[in-house]
């Protein structure tokens, strides 16, 4: 009478399976988490469209005091302030010094704004982790 | 008739049952590793979420009625009855509708109210259990804070914003907690 083996191939190959599943619904479970980076960038952006607009930065297109304001950002923070006129032609654009590309992912906002209550321009700012 | 006596804990069933108690065991520790993540991500979006809508109910509006800084603290906090109680039912800083100019007589009787913790807590709308805040609004010369800053805190949701204060640039910082 001969014996039987425990870890016969289907064994092996059940076993095999379930650690397989098992890791796929753990690590997508893991990957599922909300991520609110964008939610803060999306402030950031606002924040920044409606501060300058407010001390009359924006309308002035005051390079030096936008440029304070920008590089005046928390260190981790990269923005880009871009007025479009007519026709979509960039009129002005302006980055915070030490920023390059953008990052992955990026926090839009966008304004019209008058200049001396005729001319109407939109402007764009773009914020993402350095 | 063959009396032979049979073995119980043959080494194959040794070899189950220490194969179905790993089992079950890493099931168990699995279930509630993930249930504790989940729990407390659940915990983060809340709080998120009141952070993400208090700061723009602050920054972004000058409350309701939009002259609440008119109101005497004690006439906020005493129980007079209908006839002479003053209701704010909602704290914005701005000074109008625009929003992220924000006031200083409004922050001052914002930082005025912070005596009174629970009550201002609780009509910011943080009802969470164990959820506290801490605000800082702060320009190049002065801050002003309300609230209690996080030191035992299990999980922390901060939120930088950037507002005027009388005109003058300022940082509005944002920190909802939740108590150990």
């Amino acid at each position: 009478m001969s014996k039987g083996i425990i870890f016969s191939l289907d064994v092996l190959m059940a076993l095999l399976l379930a650690v397989i599943f098992s890791t796929f619904i753990f690590f997508s479970i893991n990957q599922s988490y909300s991520n609110y980076d964008e939610l803060f960038l999306h402030k950031a952006a606002i924040d920044t469209l409606a501060v300058l607009r407010e001390d009359r930065s924006l309308e002035n297109f005051d390079n030096s005091s936008i440029l304070t304001f920008l590089n005046s950002l928390p260190a981790q923070y990269c923005a880009n302030l871009t007025v479009y006129g007519n026709n979509d032609a960039i009129v002005y654009n302006s980055l915070k010094s030490g920023c390059s590309n953008e990052g992955e992912v990026v926090g839009i906002s966008r304004r019209v704004f008058l200049v001396n209550s005729t001319s109407v321009y939109l402007g764009e700012v773009k914020v993402w982790y350095e | 008739m063959l009396l032979r006596k049979g073995q119980f804990f043959s080494a194959d069933i040794m070899l189950s049952v220490f194969l179905f108690l790993t089992i079950l065991t890493s099931f168990f520790s699995t279930h509630s590793y993930l249930n504790n993540i989940i729990e407390n991500q659940e915990v983060k979006n809340d709080m998120t979420q009141i952070a993400s809508s208090l700061s723009s109910v602050l920054i972004e509006t000058g409350g309701y009625p939009d002259n609440w800084e008119t109101f005497k603290v004690s006439d906020l906090l005493e129980d007079k009855g209908d006839k002479d109680k003053k209701y704010v039912f909602a704290f914005g800083l701005s000074k109008n509708a625009d929003g992220w100019n924000l006031h200083q007589k409004k922050i001052d009787r914002f930082v005025e109210l912070n005596s009174s913790y629970d009550f201002l807590k609780d009509n910011l709308g943080i009802k969470g259990s164990g959820y506290e805040f801490y605000v800082n609004i702060s320009t190049l010369s002065k801050s002003y804070v309300v609230g209690v800053y996080p030191t035992k805190a299990e999980n922390v949701i901060n939120i930088e914003r950037f507002v005027l204060l009388e005109g003058k640039r300022a940082r509005f910082n944002l920190k909802v907690w939740e108590n150990e």
